[in-house]
């Protein structure tokens, strides 16, 4: 993967022409290191300098990593192909988050001329449609990551062609692609079974079978986020394996404890935990959850409105690395949880967020309780109407750094602030 | 502090967002006064499709997106203009909704608005929904009355739109600017944009408004007979006037008066014999006016007696005649039952001025600088008219004042501003100054 012919001859022929000092001092090799460090920007300026920068700054080799989200609105069909062809086979991760403008041909050629690419990001692109994935299925296959999101036109067409043609992918999203269903599905977990991280928020039509041919046929799954995918039920997420790490059902309204008992059993290394409006989920799931899943950092359970002081208690006594816990709309939860909480062992060093909005049972007693947690930083409180301003004064008094979020408007500093103003004319003064 | 300040007015532009994404019925927005906040609650009000924002978070919120916008989004350098893409645009979008809500004299950000319609990142339909509600609150504000005119020219454009679906967006629009007349007297702009509404619909080809100019004279009425003061109100009764006068073929005729409840006939007639009651050498004694065809009619009012020899549409005139006399009667009456209204007066005047123009164009005649002179017949166009045109026509004058009609209207006009005056109403004796100087008919009254 060196430069085209014609390129060499161009080069020694502006060599031999060239007065300036840096190019005769340095040999064309380190020059090229150089460049090799600089980011799009400043390559591009490079090749403003001269006929022999040009062609040294655009050398493929400087072009493996790109992400021209900087750029989003600029980019447009010509500006893929040329990179395409400038980088050839150097680039292995591109970034396209946001260009609303490409299209299929741009990406076609792009997958014919860098057949070595292993990262590709294409989250909003949503021109594209399956043409793309099919041309990427026939020739990259050294593919590992692709992102797919809000790329409204991909179905399973396109997941098909990646499990054909792309066995060594390891991280797939596919979220807001409302047309995939289990077959798309199923067919990626056939083909590469090494899949670490499969998104597919919004996907309505991801169902039970999909979810368990991840869990069968792709033993190393450690992030599966299927939020809103509502007809997945225990059965699915039961099977889920011993991998995973972070799991992601926000609005899976049909999940019970059956799937809590069933990840407490199979995943003890899960560290995320979003759960969100799974209103059917009650203290005896958290109960069975909480004894196996230590590493536990990352809970949503926004809206599990069934869930009361004692999942707090487990998940205290259960869950010592708990960093980050949010119970919005818990409307069950009181004091005496909190109180809980804030005595176990996670409260006292690792738990930094916690999300208390819209619980109207929460009173000032509670952010007394929480004063003994000396690394929180965001607490949020909206909605708690028994909670007080001078609570919040007293709180902010222990943890001087917290950010406290309510409905309470800035206190404007007194007019005094500002120094007394003197009662008598300033000119008096100054005489 | 300071980030939590910004945090919490973030959650506060969210929850706004949320409502508004959330209910497309919502109808009215506006500020509740609420001096400081003892409990921890949110001040994003949403009530039975209605908005509403404590005060005190107020301050806090606008500042706050008011300075957002202009660091971030208004700022000169190309780069970010340009990188303007949909993950941006709907924070954008978001800050202008809560600013434009809050304060709707920005133009600059009204413009804002119009570029993201121009380049889809926004919804047309959406967008007149956040104009009823900033309207909701501020019946007066011109910028948005301009936005929405705005938005339905670049709707309307469309040549492929249903009948119905104009009609539907018409009765939103009326409906809307009746809302804004009613909350906010004299409303200047809401008045000015049915008017443009209505002119708008003009150039549209597969739009009938025949009924809809009958419907807005019947509306106008009812409503200038319950706000005697909005000159506002007034002046689109007249537009609706001219509206009917411009259209009064036989079919719109038998439309418009099915539509209405008087006989304007038995109206105009009535008048005519009140005036004529010590002058009956015109009529015969068994004559019926109520049956003379409208040609009759008008041969008998005015002496048939002109410069060229062109026809003249004699139906249309006493059509004509009919509507503008039926006008004055309507605003004898509310000026008696309402005492001391100048706009009343005003419009008196209109409809004064309007039938006298009318018997001079009959005649050939045309007001110039104080003066009357005669007018080209716009159809035939003689060339020995434009030689005599020189002279002043006592002539001609002397027809159009001893016409039937004209005195009929002189001592209408007279007998009312006697009862007026009678009534201690000063603005009678200010018609009268204006029949005699402005309109020049010293000499007659």
């Amino acid at each position: 993967m060196t430069h085209s012919g014609r390129s060499k001859f161009e080069i020694t022929r502006f060599t031999n022409e060239d007065e300036n000092h840096i190019n005769r001092k340095l040999p064309k090799e380190l020059l090229l290191r150089i460049l090799s460090y600089l980011d799009v920007v400043s390559l591009c300026r490079c090749a403003q300098v001269s006929k022999l920068w040009n062609i040294l700054a655009l050398d493929g080799s400087n072009w493996q990593r790109i992400d021209l989200f900087e750029f989003q609105r600029d980019v447009e069909g010509p500006v893929i192909e040329n990179i395409s062809q400038r980088c050839g086979g150097f680039l292995r991760q591109l970034s396209l988050r946001g260009c609303e403008s490409i299209g299929d041909g741009s990406m076609k050629t792009l997958a014919q001329s860098c057949p070595n690419i292993e990262d590709l990001n294409l989250n909003k692109c949503k021109k594209i449609t399956d043409q793309t994935c099919q041309a990427l299925g026939r020739r990259c296959s050294k593919l590992q990551k692709i992102n797919l999101d809000s790329c409204p036109s991909v179905s399973d067409i396109s997941l098909k062609a990646l499990a054909d043609g792309c066995p060594l992918l390891t991280h797939v999203n596919v979220s807001w692609c409302q047309s995939i269903t289990e077959s798309g599905v199923e067919a990626l977990a056939r083909g590469c079974p090494k899949l670490k991280s499969f998104i597919c928020k919004g996907c309505k039509n991801v169902n039970d079978r999909a979810v368990i041919s991840l869990a069968t046929r792709c033993p190393d799954l450690e992030v599966l986020d299927i939020q809103g995918c509502e007809t997945v039920s225990d059965e699915a997420v039961s099977r889920l394996g011993g991998a995973l790490r972070r799991l992601c059902a926000s609005g899976c309204a049909r999940l019970t404890d059956a799937s809590l008992a069933a990840l407490a059993a199979a995943a003890p290394r899960l560290a995320t935990l979003e759960l969100a409006q799974c209103t059917q989920l009650t203290d005896a799931g958290f109960q069975a959850l909480a004894r196996n899943c230590r590493m536990l950092e990352r809970m949503d359970l926004e809206e599990c409105v069934l869930i009361t002081d004692a999942t707090l208690v487990h998940l205290s006594m259960g869950c010592p690395r708990l960093e980050k816990l949010t119970l919005s709309h818990c409307d069950l939860i009181t004091d005496n949880g909190i109180k809980q909480l804030s005595l176990s062992p996670c409260a006292a060093e690792h738990l930094t967020v916690l999300g208390l909005d819209n619980c109207p049972l929460v009173t000032d007693e509670a952010l007394e309780h929480l004063t003994s947690c000396h690394n929180l930083q965001l607490i949020e409180l909206y909605d708690c109407q028994m909670v007080t301003r001078n609570a919040i004064r007293k709180l902010r008094n222990h943890l001087p750094n917290i950010k406290v979020h309510a409905y309470f408007a800035p206190v404007t500093p007194p007019a005094a602030a500002g120094g007394a103003r003197p009662r008598y004319c300033r000119c008096c003064n100054i005489i | 502090m300071e980030e939590d300040k910004f945090a919490l007015v973030e959650k506060i532009i969210k929850d706004i967002e949320n409502v508004l994404s959330k209910n497309a019925e919502l109808y009215a927005f506006d500020i509740v006064p609420v001096d400081s906040n003892f409990r921890n609650k949110t001040p994003v009000l949403h009530l039975e499709n209605c908005l509403g924002l404590e005060s005190w978070c107020v301050k806090h919120v606008y500042m706050y997106c008011y300075s957002e916008l202009m660091d971030k989004y208004f700022c000169k350098t190309k780069r970010r203009n340009s990188t303007l893409g949909s993950i941006h645009s709907e924070k954008l979008g978001r800050l202008l909704s809560v600013t434009l809500l809050l304060n709707p004299e920005l133009n600059t950000l009204w413009n804002k608005r119009r570029d993201m319609v121009l380049r889809n990142l926004l919804e047309k339909s959406s967008e007149l929904k956040l104009t009823r509600l900033v309207l909701s609150r501020k019946p007066k504000c011109n910028e948005a009355f301009g936005y929405r005119r705005w938005l339905l020219e670049a709707i309307l454009q469309d040549e492929n739109l249903q009948s119905n679906y104009i009609q539907n967006l018409v009765n939103e629009e009326f409906h809307l600017c009746q809302i804004a007349s009613d909350k906010s007297p004299n409303n200047y702009h809401s008045w000015n944009h049915r008017m443009w509404l209505l002119n708008t619909l003009k150039k549209i080809t597969n739009f009938s408004l025949d009924l809809l100019y009958i419907k807005e004279y019947n509306f106008s009425e009812r409503w200038t007979s319950k706000h005697v003061s909005d000159f506002s109100c007034f002046h689109y009764r007249q537009y609706c006037i001219k509206n009917v006068i411009l259209h009064l073929n036989d079919v719109f005729w038998k439309m418009f008066q099915n539509s209405i409840e008087i006989d304007l006939r038995k109206c105009f007639v009535n008048v005519l014999l009140k005036a004529l009651q010590n002058d009956m050498t015109l009529l015969n004694a068994d004559d019926n006016l109520m049956e003379y065809s409208e040609e009759k009619l008008i041969n008998l009012l005015l002496s048939n007696t002109r410069n060229c020899n062109c026809k003249h549409n004699n139906v249309y005139l006493c059509r004509k005649f009919e509507v503008l006399f039926r006008e004055l009667v309507l605003n004898s009456e509310l000026i008696q039952f309402y005492k001391w209204h100048e706009s009343l007066w005003y419009h008196r005047r209109y409809i004064v001025h309007e039938l006298i123009i009318s018997m001079y164009e009959y005649f050939g005649l045309k007001k110039q600088n104080g003066a009357l002179v005669k007018d080209n017949c716009k159809k035939c166009n003689s060339n020995d008219l434009r030689q005599k045109q020189v002279k002043i026509v006592r002539y001609d004058c002397n027809h159009v004042y001893s016409s039937a009609i004209f005195k009929v209207l002189i001592s209408h006009e007279r007998k009312f501003i006697a009862e007026r005056n009678s009534d201690s109403d000063k603005f009678a004796e200010r018609h009268e100054k204006y029949l005699k100087f402005v309109e020049g008919l010293n000499i007659v009254i």
